[in-house]
């Protein structure tokens, strides 16, 4: 962003001389006419707006007289106002302290994170099978597909070993009512900082064995977010 | 079980009211006026954040950088209102939990009272969701935080096809196109909550959303001096690469945050429908037996609309006569609004105690508290302390309401008392038969604490009645110098025995009421 953008004069400026231009253009092009009160209109609202004026004034008068006893106003003294004063500054010092205190200690010291975020169908439970000429024929024209699938896929199994450890083996059940949508993944750890090891693997299909397995040596500073994602057309497994 | 939860806490706000009712004086008290003032903070917070609007950067590379601009560069009017946004919104947190605390300790959300009460549940979400939603424009640490936390609760319900935390994932991840989404939110949410507060007071009758004009002003006075004095600053800017550590979260918004990272999102959606649904069904926990609704008796109603207009709570309406008398309208009572208060008995002309007959008839009447059991209790009153009659003593009948101080401990041989619903529910001319009548000395009135009734305008219609300024009137022969009016809560008892003290010493000054004083005579023994 360049300074002249948040330059003062960069708002005011047009403001100044646009504004009341804009505002004339509104007036006579269809406010005037919203805002157009008949003069009878006008007249009675001022009548009415005396005869409120003068109702709130014998209000006053007759409510302060005998038979209310003492009265309760507003506190309007010179030692009232001081004293409102003074809670004033009591509630905005509470208003302005846990507005931003006290502070909260989101990560320990020498503390970084991974973050697991994937989001992948499994493969499907039965193959695809090739339709003959027979069947396409019987089918509605609209629905004639050369493959038959079956829609019910896989869940997704992923584990992540850091530093020879396993400390996530997750399967995912596919989204969809019919098991036909992505399993998803979406788990943070929060691990120590330094040089560490991560292994991780993902299985699409059966019960045993992995499809896609990464190991990397990484190098966590203290606060960095080390993020693992899952791409099939970007080979596999992204850590970055 | 209902009373030991709100016993100790209306103890304490009473306290904390009659506290503020010193340096305030009852009609600014805040505590009083928490819910107008929770109004009085949004339109602070909806026109700063028009200002605020016009300098923000909508981009992610920009919004950052063009707050960081309003709050140094162009500190003295960008800056302030940014602090005002911030405040005042925090400010409107406090107020709602205040007027949240009075309603429930006060049990005015239960019976006909449930809409507001109900209808108040979702302006708490959507509060929550406008405040937050604003922290994610910030763009910095603890909108990262705030925004991830978000969405990673959101996450947890599994309707998002991809996780939507995925937005910030990695550096870049991010894009224009999802931060105008958060944009769009912080705009939507709270006009879906000035809607929802328009609900919430939908159904009570002369509803006031504005403070009185000198609290809204020192109210404000306080939020420009403080936001002057104490800037809101942002944090460093957001970095999706790292994890903020420390962080200086606002907590009148984000207090549920560490409770989500230690307990996760699955209890924090168990704390927030829980505590919905809990707050949903407490109206009707245990449901409040409400006395049985006012009743019209057509053959005393002349349709004069006194009792539709002082209704608070909207449950008297009229409608075309049915009964082929002449007059035009009819009154009608709509049960499940009424509470029973009895200010629409004390509005009816009819109410007068000088008509002959043997039942004292009224146009509209409590079933369970009916004009006549009020009229019989105030003869008793009026019986007791004359027949103990003490010339040095003034004997005084004091009228009070089931929800102010205790009338039973200042009761002695030349007080007694009689409660009602509601002060409002006492017809003038109840005032005019008792101190006519030559056997009581003096009426003192007293009901609630000062503007703080506990039916809305029973204290207001009351004050407005004797100075003559709404029907039915006080008539003028009433010696006003008898008459004295002390407002009192529950923890007032004290107060109200000085002012009980203050008034006898007044009485004992004047003449006796009527020439022809009966007690001196005898007669009233």
């Amino acid at each position: 962003m360049s300074d002249q953008l948040f330059s003062i004069n960069y708002y005011i400026f047009p403001l100044v001389v646009f504004g009341p231009l804009f505002l004339w253009v509104l007036f006579n092009f269809g406010l005037r006419e919203i805002v157009k009160i008949p003069g009878q209109m006008r007249r009675q609202r001022q009548l009415d707006s005396e005869a409120a004026k003068r109702f709130e004034t014998e209000r006053d008068r007759k409510r302060s007289r005998g038979p209310l006893g003492r009265q309760r106003g507003a506190n309007t003294g010179r030692l009232g106002l001081f004293a409102q004063t003074v809670t004033y500054i009591w509630f905005a010092a509470v208003i302005g302290y846990f507005a931003s205190s006290p502070a909260y200690k989101f990560m320990p010291p020498d503390t970084a994170m991974i973050k697991l975020s994937l989001s992948h169908p499994g493969k499907r439970k039965e193959e695809c099978r090739q339709r003959s000429a027979k069947e396409l024929a019987e089918l509605p024209p609209n629905m004639r597909t050369l493959v038959d699938c079956s829609r019910e896929r896989w869940p997704v199994h992923v584990e992540l070993d850091f530093d020879g450890s396993t400390i996530m083996a997750e399967s995912a059940t596919p989204k969809g009512l019919a098991d036909d949508g992505p399993s998803v993944f979406y788990r943070t750890f929060r691990v120590p900082s330094g040089a560490h090891r991560v292994v991780v693997r993902l299985r699409e299909q059966g019960e045993s064995g992995f499809g896609f397995e990464k190991s990397q040596q990484i190098d966590l500073p203290p606060g960095r977010v080390l993020a693992i994602d899952f791409r099939t057309d970007k080979g596999g497994f992204i850590v970055k | 079980m209902l009373t030991t939860i709100q016993a100790p806490l209306r103890s304490l706000l009473e306290w904390l009211e009659l506290l503020f009712d010193k340096p305030f004086g009852p009609p600014w008290n805040p505590v009083r006026q928490s819910g107008t003032l929770a109004f009085f903070f949004f339109w602070v917070v909806a026109v700063s954040g028009v200002y605020v609007f016009i300098l923000f950067d909508t981009s992610v590379s920009g919004a950052y950088s063009s707050v960081e601009h309003m709050t140094h560069e162009q500190w003295f009017l960008g800056g302030v209102m940014r602090s005002l946004h911030r405040y005042a919104s925090d400010a409107m947190v406090l107020t709602m939990l205040l007027h949240v605390a009075r309603e429930f300790s006060h049990d005015r959300y239960r019976g006909t009272r449930w809409f507001s009460w109900i209808t108040g549940i979702p302006v708490v979400w959507l509060l929550l969701a406008s405040g937050i939603s604003g922290y994610w424009l910030v763009w910095d640490e603890l909108a990262q935080y705030v925004a991830i936390g978000s969405m990673e609760w959101l996450d947890w319900l599994g309707i998002f096809g991809e996780p939507v935390a995925d937005n910030f994932l990695t550096r870049g991840s991010l894009d224009d196109r999802f931060f105008s989404l958060l944009v769009f939110i912080h705009i939507f949410a709270p006009l879906f909550l000035l809607f929802m507060m328009w609900v919430h007071i939908l159904r009570i009758n002369r509803s006031r959303t504005n403070p009185p004009r000198g609290l809204a002003l020192g109210a404000l006075a306080m939020m420009v001096a403080l936001s002057f004095a104490y800037p809101a600053i942002s944090h460093g800017p957001a970095d999706l690469g790292t994890v903020p550590a420390v962080l200086s979260l606002d907590w009148y918004y984000m207090a549920f945050y560490p409770i989500f990272d230690h307990w996760g999102p699955g209890a924090m959606w168990a704390l927030a429908f829980g505590g919905s649904l809990l707050l949903c069904a407490m109206p009707w926990l245990p449901p409040r037996k409400e006395a049985a609704a006012a009743e019209v008796f057509l053959e005393h109603c002349n349709g004069c609309t006194r009792c539709f207009g002082d209704c608070p709570y909207g449950a008297v309406s009229m409608q075309p006569r049915t009964d082929g008398r002449p007059f035009e309208k009819e009154a009608i009572v709509n049960p499940s609004l009424c509470t029973a208060c009895g200010i629409c008995v004390g509005a009816c002309p009819m109410s007068t105690p000088f008509k002959q007959g043997q039942a004292l008839k009224t146009g509209i009447d409590l079933p369970n508290t009916s004009l006549d059991s009020i009229s019989g209790r105030l003869s008793e009153a009026m019986a007791k302390v004359a027949a103990k009659y003490s010339p040095a003593r003034p004997s005084i009948v004091v009228v009070g309401c089931d929800h102010g101080a205790k009338l039973r401990n200042i009761e002695d041989d030349a007080t007694a008392s009689i409660k009602l619903p509601c002060i409002g529910m006492l017809p003038p001319s109840f005032i005019d038969l008792a101190l006519s009548d030559g056997r009581v000395d003096g009426v003192l009135l007293t009901g609630c604490a000062d503007c703080d009734c506990h039916h809305r305008f029973g204290i207001e219609w009351t004050e407005d009645r004797l100075a003559g300024l709404r029907d039915p009137y006080l008539r003028k022969r009433v010696p006003r110098e008898r008459l004295h009016a002390a407002w009192a809560g529950p923890g007032e008892g004290d107060a109200l025995t000085h002012e009980l003290a203050e008034f006898r010493e007044r009485l004992i000054g004047l003449a006796a009421p009527v020439d022809d004083d009966p007690r001196q005579s005898g007669e009233a023994a």
